[in-house]
């Protein structure tokens, strides 16, 4: 998402991200994947929860963490679009949030 | 019978390809999209290493006036194996996900929040009003 980052947002778009990872494990990892954009940390999982993401177990250790998953929310705050995965290592391609940018009313 | 004289390189060699395709999926060939949806590569790679193996099997028993290693070659192919038979569970097995829950499907309207950045700041859904905002979820770093 890091290499279209910002054709996304000269759409009116902004793009945030959530997971499990509190903010300064977020921040120590962060350096080395050149993401700009906001990790915002959910380790409650309560809007992980609230988007029915939790993957019970799912962590290395056990423990629960999100699904992947994109949501696209538009400006009247509803979900225009949503993508998710039945496999982790299959991930959503920025030119796919574009098209469904584009075709917002 | 006579005794064996050339050594039998394809009984190491073989695992070791089978590794490098394990290895070389997670290194370099998951950052390119289409590898990483499905192992182009790396499946091949994986196979080679398990043909190299059966080849050091048959060399080690039909050409054992040549080659050695009728231990080691079975060892070898049994190894690389458990390499492929390992990372075609990972592709297929491990890396599958339950089906989503029907809130993932249902949900219409975006639930406010207020979760802390990484550098720090809290970041509300309100914070974006006029803009459109794409949520997305990672599974994390742990």
């Amino acid at each position: 998402m890091q290499s279209r980052l910002e054709e996304i947002r000269a759409t009116g778009t902004e793009v945030l991200a959530v997971s499990v990872d509190a903010p300064d494990i977020t921040r120590d990892k962060l350096g080395s994947t050149g993401i700009e954009y906001p990790l915002l940390a959910d380790p409650e999982l309560a809007l992980i929860d609230a988007y029915g993401l939790r993957h019970v177990n799912g962590g290395m250790d056990g423990s629960d963490i999100a699904r992947p998953a994109v949501f696209l929310i538009d400006t009247a705050g509803r979900i225009a679009w949503r993508e998710f995965t039945d496999n982790y290592r299959i991930r959503l391609r920025p030119q796919q949030l574009l098209d469904q940018i584009a075709a917002l009313p | 019978m006579s005794a064996a004289t050339r050594r039998n390189h394809l009984i190491w060699i073989g695992p070791l390809v089978g590794f490098a395709a394990i290895l070389s999926y997670f290194m370099v060939f998951a950052r390119f999209p289409d590898l990483r949806d499905f192992p182009w590569v790396n499946f091949p790679m994986a196979l080679l290493g398990v043909g190299l193996s059966a080849t050091a099997v048959w060399r080690a028993f039909r050409r054992s006036d040549i080659f050695r290693g009728k231990i080691l070659a079975p060892l070898g192919l049994v190894i690389s194996l458990i390499f492929g038979c390992f990372f075609l569970y990972y592709i297929f097995g491990l890396s599958s996900l339950p089906g989503a829950s029907d809130t993932t499907l249902q949900l219409t309207e975006a639930p406010e929040f207020s979760l802390t950045s990484s550098d720090g700041t809290t970041v509300r859904l309100s914070d974006f009003q006029g803009r459109n905002v794409a949520l997305i979820f990672y599974r994390g770093f742990w």
